[in-house]
């Protein structure tokens, strides 16, 4: 199904309940949209500012031109607001639903549909707001942006659920010379659930302790928490870098998997040697 | 060129990203995990796992201690015959001495 790119213009939003190929599929056609309104807006900037410049020539020359290209150098400026930056520059967001879509693919039933909302513009919501010390006019601000969430039944008949969320730090004050600063920092915060079938993997709490020396991830991501019961695996992890998302999101799964793997192979082993039963 | 499939035919081959699964393709032609049937394990030879190299092996240490809490799932009863008594004990502190000194055993 062909994306709605009014809809995605308006809203920046890009919700799916299909199944997961479908879904790799449009944003292939997401990407395409994204980058062409990113050539779009850059282009429109250039030609407004090119506008502008002229009408200066045209203000000297003949007035009424020069007044006539002022408003059209505006409005070329103005337009391109119709091409929201969310979504133009949304393309490592794209990129990695992209990634992780695929992946998941690997193991879920192609007619099994799996809900998917990519958010390109999310709202913030401020965490803390406080004075930043040591700086003049110092302030400091926490906001958190969820932008991504998939809900996915794998093959194994596990729920894996993913989250993402930015976590934002705004600083501004001024500097000696008295100039306004203002600096942002933004880490990407990762929660997964893994609804694993007792009747397939038992209960995994007895190894809970490996997934932990399991997971590998990239330099630029850390392990923030990891909880397992006998229904579920949840964790969390923060990544500086919003290159490395996919590549995190499949290693922490892969280092899940691993031991909920063991602990299958182990029940089977165990099943084998001394009978369903439990006798030897 | 691949032999004639029976009709009905499923491949069996493991194939998998984070855990193995029959690949249920009715045929290897064009398939992008066993490689028209040149793969006959693709869930082992999987190589784009990042950092896991040896996704599918498990060091022997992995399956000492933790066999026995996991026996002990909702459809497999208790079984105390399975747990150490001092008897056992006492053999583990001293071993056999007639079987390691009889040579003639294969």
């Amino acid at each position: 199904m062909p994306v709605d790119q009014e809809q995605l213009r308006q809203t920046c939003v890009y919700e799916s309940k299909a199944p997961i190929e479908t879904t790799a599929a449009a944003l292939d056609e997401i990407e395409g949209i994204a980058a062409g309104w990113h050539k779009t807006r850059s282009r429109l900037l250039f030609a407004g500012i090119l506008t502008i410049a002229c009408s200066l020539v045209g203000l000297a020359l003949f007035p009424p031109v020069g007044i006539v290209m002022v408003a059209l150098g505006v409005y070329l400026i103005y337009r391109r607001k119709y091409y929201p930056k969310g979504v133009a520059n949304g393309l490592f967001r794209c990129e990695f639903t992209k990634a992780l879509s695929a992946m998941l693919a690997r193991d879920t039933d192609p007619q099994v549909a799996a809900t998917v909302r990519l958010t390109f513009d999310p709202k913030r919501e401020l965490l803390s707001e406080g004075v930043l010390p040591n700086r003049r006019n110092g302030k400091q601000q926490l906001y958190r942006a969820s932008w991504f969430s998939v809900e996915n039944r794998l093959l194994d008949g596990t729920s894996f659920t993913e989250t993402i969320d930015d976590l934002v730090r705004e600083r501004s004050f001024t500097n000696p010379r008295g100039k306004s600063k203002r600096k942002t920092r933004t880490r990407h915060l990762i929660s997964m659930r893994f609804g694993y079938p007792g009747e397939v993997y038992g209960d995994l709490t007895p190894l809970a302790a490996r997934i932990e020396k399991e997971i590998q991830l990239p330099r630029s991501a850390l392990v923030r928490g990891l909880e397992v019961n006998d229904r579920a695996v949840k964790l969390k992890a923060l990544v500086t870098e919003s290159a490395d998302l996919a590549q995190t999101s499949a290693m922490l799964a892969l280092g899940v998997y691993r031991v909920l793997n063991l602990s299958r192979r182990l029940r089977d082993q165990t099943r084998k040697r001394f009978g369903k039963g439990g006798t030897q | 060129m691949t032999p004639p499939l029976p009709p009905g035919w499923k491949c069996t081959r493991r194939v998998g990203f984070l855990f193995p699964h029959d690949c249920q393709r009715t045929t290897p032609v064009g398939c992008p995990d066993c490689q028209n049937g040149a793969i006959d394990d693709p869930y082992r030879s999987c190589s784009d796992r990042y950092g896991y190299d040896y996704y599918d092996d498990y060091d022997n240490s992995y399956f000492l201690g933790y066999a026995y809490p996991l026996v002990a799932g909702p459809d497999v009863p208790y079984d105390s015959s399975m747990e150490f008594t001092e008897a056992d004990g006492a053999d583990l502190v001293k071993p056999d001495e007639e079987f390691e000194n009889d040579m003639t055993g294969s």
